[in-house]
C-alpha cells in the first residue's frame, strides 16, 4: 500500500505542480493568498483583544506571536482534515475513467498543505522579530510536532473520504464543525484550567499537538509531549485502517458516482 | 512468444445498477460496509461468488448479466449494442475500475484504457504541461514522456499551439492531444470507448492506422463504437450486447447483421410495415383539402406476398380531395437507416373536389437488400405548400429475406444496401508468348 504511494511519487508531484501552477496562473496576487487566512484571523483577534471586546488571559509569549503561530498551525490542521476529501472529489473524473491510485490525489493534496505551511511559516519569522522573541533551541523539534499534528488531521480526513464521496453532507458538515472546533482548541487563547471548557479541552486531541508545536517553537519545553506522541501513534493506526477501507470502497464509489 | 492462455477471461459476470440515485447511494454504503465485514482485503481480485449478491434490491437492474467470453492475444474485439446495452459498464469492469457483483474476470497483462481522453488536463495550463500531467496519470514516467514528447506533438499535429493553454483549444484539438499521449502507453490489452470518433477525417484515419499497427504487432484491443463500419473494418470478432447480455459473439459481419435486425424489429414495433393507414401518423396536417386514406407497397406480380429483393414493386396511394386542385404534386422517397435517400419519385396530377383517387407508381425492379427502409410521402399544392405528409418514422418498406437455398454465406452477411443480380465471368487473357489469346469466357 505504501509502496504504491511511493511508486506514484512522480504522479503525486505532477498533480501537486499542476494544481499549484493552475491556481496562480489566473491571479495577480498569486501566492499572497496563502498568507491571507492566518493574517486575517490574527488581525481580528489582535483587534478584539486590544479593544477589550474579548478578554483573553495572559499568554506566556506576546499575544501577537501566540495568535500568529496558533492560527498558522490551526489553518494547517483544518486544511489537512478537509484536503483528502477535496482532493478525492477533484480527482474523481479521472479515476472514474482510468485506473489511477486515488491515494495519489490525496497525497498531492497533502503536499499542497505542507507547501502552504512552509509559506506561512515565512510569515512567522518577522513576527518573532516584531515581538522581540528569540526562538528557543526546542524550535528545532517543531517539525516533529507539526508532523504529529498532520498525522492526526490525516486520520480524520481519511476517515471522512468514503462516506464523503457519496454524500456531500459530510464535506459541508466538516467545514462547519472545523470552524467551531477552532474555538474548542487553544488557538487564540491559552488553555483554561477550570470549568467545563477545561474538560472539553482535555478531551480534544488537537490540543496536545498544537500546544507542543507552539511551545517548542516559541517557548521551550512543553507539558504536552507525551499525549501528543500517544495521539500520533493512534493516528498512524487509524490512517492505516482508513487507507485500507478507502481501497475497498473505491470500486463501490465509482459505481455510485455514475458512469 | 505466444501464450495459449487468454488475456481476458470473463465468467458469468454480472453487475447491478440502481435507477434511483438516493437509493443507489445508500446501497453503496451497504455494499461498502458489507465488504468491510467480509474482510475482502484482496480487492484486486475481480471476483465475487457471494450468492446473496444475486438478489436485486428495489429499483435495481442488471446492467451486465451472465457475460462470459475470452480474449486471445492479437484479437481485436468489437463491442456493439444500443445505448444502455451495457458496453461501457463492461469496459469499466474489464479495466478494473468497478467490481462485478457476481462472476469472475481474470486478466493477464497490462490494460490500457482509451476511455477518457486527456484525463487530468487542466485547461489553464499549456499543452506542453498537460502532456506531462496526462502521461503521469496514465502511469508513464516523466523521462519516458520526455523521450516521446516530440513524437507525441508530431502525432497530434499541434506544434504551433503546444505552448498555448488547453482552454484555447477546440474540443477536437484537445482530444487529439489526449489521444496522442495515451497512444504512447505500452499495454497488452487496449480498451477503446468511442474515442476514435474524435478529430477530423484525416486524424481518424491516422488513429486507425495506429490501432492496426498495434494489433499487427500482437496487441489485443476491445473497441466500443456506434460507428458500425469502423467495427466491421477493424475488428476480427464482435460481441453484440442487448440489455446487459451477450446475444451474439462471432464474426463482425454477422454481429452487425443481428444488430441491425434488432434495430429494425424495434422500428417495426413503432411503425407500420408496407401498409400505411391513418391514425398512427402524427404528421397529418389538419384542415387541408387532401386526406390520404392509405398508402401501401406491394409486389405487382404477387400482391399478397412479402416483398423480396428485386421485386417489381408498386406503391399505391389512395386519397380524397375536398376541393378542386389544378395541380397536385405527390412525392415519395425511400431512405436507408442512415438517412440517405435511396430512391425518389414524384408525379403531378389534377384533382376534382369531392373525388377519391388512387395513384399507383410501379418500380420496375427494386434491388434492395433485406431490411427495413423508412418511407416518406408528401403531397404539395402548386404553391409548393405541403398538404399532407407521412413521416419516415411511421412508414417502413420491409424487404424480406428470400427463403430459397443456395445463397452463399457471404451474400447473407453482406451489409451492402443494393442487392443487384450480377454474374462474374473470367477471361483468360493469354500468356506472354502471345499464343492462345482470348480463349473466351469461362464459367467460374
Amino acid at each position: 500500500m505504501f509502496a504504491d504511494v511511493w511508486k506514484s511519487r512522480e504522479l503525486i508531484w505532477t498533480l501537486f505542480m499542476r494544481d499549484l501552477k493552475a491556481m496562480y496562473r489566473q491571479s495577480y496576487l498569486g501566492y499572497i493568498w496563502i498568507f491571507a487566512a492566518p493574517l486575517v484571523t490574527t488581525g481580528v483577534w489582535l483587534f478584539m483583544n486590544s479593544q477589550k471586546i474579548v478578554q483573553v488571559a495572559e499568554t506566556p509569549v506576546p499575544y501577537l506571536l501566540y495568535v500568529m503561530v496558533g492560527t498558522v498551525l490551526w489553518t494547517t490542521f483544518s486544511s489537512a482534515v478537509s484536503q483528502p476529501l477535496v482532493s478525492f472529489n477533484s480527482g474523481r473524473p479521472t479515476f472514474m475513467k482510468l485506473k489511477v491510485a486515488p491515494e495519489a490525489f490525496v497525497a498531492a493534496g497533502l503536499v499542497k498543505v505542507l507547501f502552504d505551511l512552509g509559506v506561512r511559516l515565512l510569515l512567522v519569522v518577522p513576527v518573532f522579530w516584531v515581538a522581540g522573541v528569540m526562538p528557543p533551541s526546542t524550535a528545532l523539534l517543531f517539525p516533529f510536532a507539526v508532523f504529529c499534528l498532520l498525522l492526526l488531521a490525516l486520520a480524520f480526513g481519511m476517515l471522512l473520504v468514503p462516506l464523503g464521496a457519496l454524500y456531500q453532507d459530510v464535506g459541508r458538515g466538516t467545514t462547519m464543525l472545523l470552524g467551531f472546533a477552532m474555538y474548542l482548541t487553544p488557538v487564540v487563547y491559552p488553555p483554561v484550567e477550570t470549568g467545563w471548557v477545561a474538560i472539553l479541552l482535555r478531551l480534544n486531541p488537537v490540543m496536545p499537538c498544537l500546544m507542543t508545536a507552539r511551545d517548542w517553537l516559541t517557548l521551550g519545553p512543553s507539558d504536552y509531549v507525551i499525549p501528543m506522541v500517544v495521539i500520533a501513534l493512534c493516528s498512524l493506526v487509524v490512517i492505516f485502517i482508513a487507507t485500507i477501507m478507502l481501497r475497498i470502497a473505491v470500486p463501490h464509489l465509482i459505481v455510485r458516482m455514475g458512469m | 512468444m505466444k501464450d495459449a492462455r487468454p488475456l481476458i477471461r470473463c465468467e458469468n459476470v454480472g453487475k447491478k445498477f440502481c435507477r434511483n440515485f438516493k437509493k443507489s447511494l445508500w446501497y453503496g454504503v451497504q455494499d461498502i460496509v458489507g465488504d468491510y465485514m467480509l474482510r475482502q482485503t484482496n480487492v484486486t481480485k475481480l471476483s465475487n461468488q457471494d450468492v446473496t449478491q444475486q438478489r436485486l434490491r428495489r429499483d435495481e437492474f442488471w446492467a451486465n448479466q451472465g457475460i462470459s467470453f475470452d480474449l486471445q492475444q492479437g484479437e481485436c474485439l468489437g463491442l456493439i449494442g444500443r445505448n444502455g446495452a451495457g458496453k461501457t459498464t463492461l469496459l469499466k469492469l474489464l479495466s478494473g475500475l468497478i467490481k462485478p457483483d457476481i462472476g469472475t474476470i481474470t486478466i493477464r497483462g497490462r490494460v490500457g484504457a482509451l476511455i477518457a481522453l486527456g484525463a487530468g488536463f487542466n485547461p489553464l495550463l499549456s499543452g506542453r504541461e498537460n502532456i506531462y500531467i496526462n502521461g503521469a496519470i496514465l502511469g508513464l514516467k516523466r523521462r519516458e514522456v520526455a523521450q516521446k514528447f516530440d513524437e507525441i506533438v508530431a502525432f497530434s499535429e499541434l506544434e504551433k499551439f503546444i505552448d498555448a493553454p488547453v482552454r484555447t483549444y477546440s474540443s477536437g484539438m484537445s482530444a487529439r492531444l489526449g489521444f496522442a499521449t495515451a497512444s504512447y502507453f505500452d499495454c497488452d490489452i487496449l480498451l477503446i470507448d468511442e474515442v476514435l470518433a474524435v478529430g477530423d477525417f484525416a486524424f481518424r484515419q491516422k488513429c486507425f492506422r495506429r490501432l492496426a499497427t498495434y494489433v499487427a504487432e500482437g496487441g489485443s484491443a476491445i473497441l466500443v463504437s456506434h460507428a458500425l463500419e469502423q467495427v466491421m473494418a477493424r475488428t476480427n470478432r464482435a460481441i453484440l450486447l442487448d440489455t446487459g447480455k451477450v446475444v451474439f459473439d462471432g464474426p463482425p459481419r454477422e454481429a452487425l447483421h443481428q444488430y441491425e435486425n434488432r434495430v429494425v424489429d424495434d422500428l417495426f414495433a413503432k411503425a407500420l410495415e408496407n401498409h400505411w393507414r391513418p391514425g398512427r401518423s402524427i404528421s397529418e396536417l389538419e384542415d387541408t383539402p387532401v386526406q390520404v386514406h392509405s398508402a401501401r407497397f406491394y409486389d405487382c406480380d404477387n400482391p399478397d406476398s412479402a416483398i423480396y429483393p428485386g421485386a417489381k414493386l408498386s406503391l399505391e396511394v389512395v386519397f380524397h380531395c375536398s376541393e378542386d386542385m389544378e395541380k397536385l404534386l405527390l412525392g415519395v422517397a425511400v431512405f436507408s437507416q442512415h438517412e440517405v435517400s435511396l430512391l425518389e419519385s414524384a408525379v403531378e396530377c389534377v384533382a376534382v373536389g369531392g373525388e377519391t383517387y388512387r395513384l399507383v407508381c410501379d418500380f420496375n425492379s427494386v434491388p434492395l437488400r433485406p431490411s427495413a427502409y423508412p418511407v416518406q410521402i408528401r403531397i404539395h399544392d402548386h404553391f409548393n405548400c405541403c398538404l399532407f405528409k407521412i413521416d419516415r418514422k411511421d412508414f417502413l418498406l420491409r424487404v424480406a429475406q428470400p427463403r430459397h437455398e443456395g445463397l452463399d454465406s457471404f451474400e447473407l452477411q453482406s451489409t451492402s444496401i443494393l442487392d443487384v443480380d450480377f454474374q462474374w465471368k473470367r477471361d483468360v487473357m493469354g500468356t506472354a508468348d502471345g499464343a492462345d489469346c482470348f480463349s473466351g469466357a469461362q464459367d467460374l
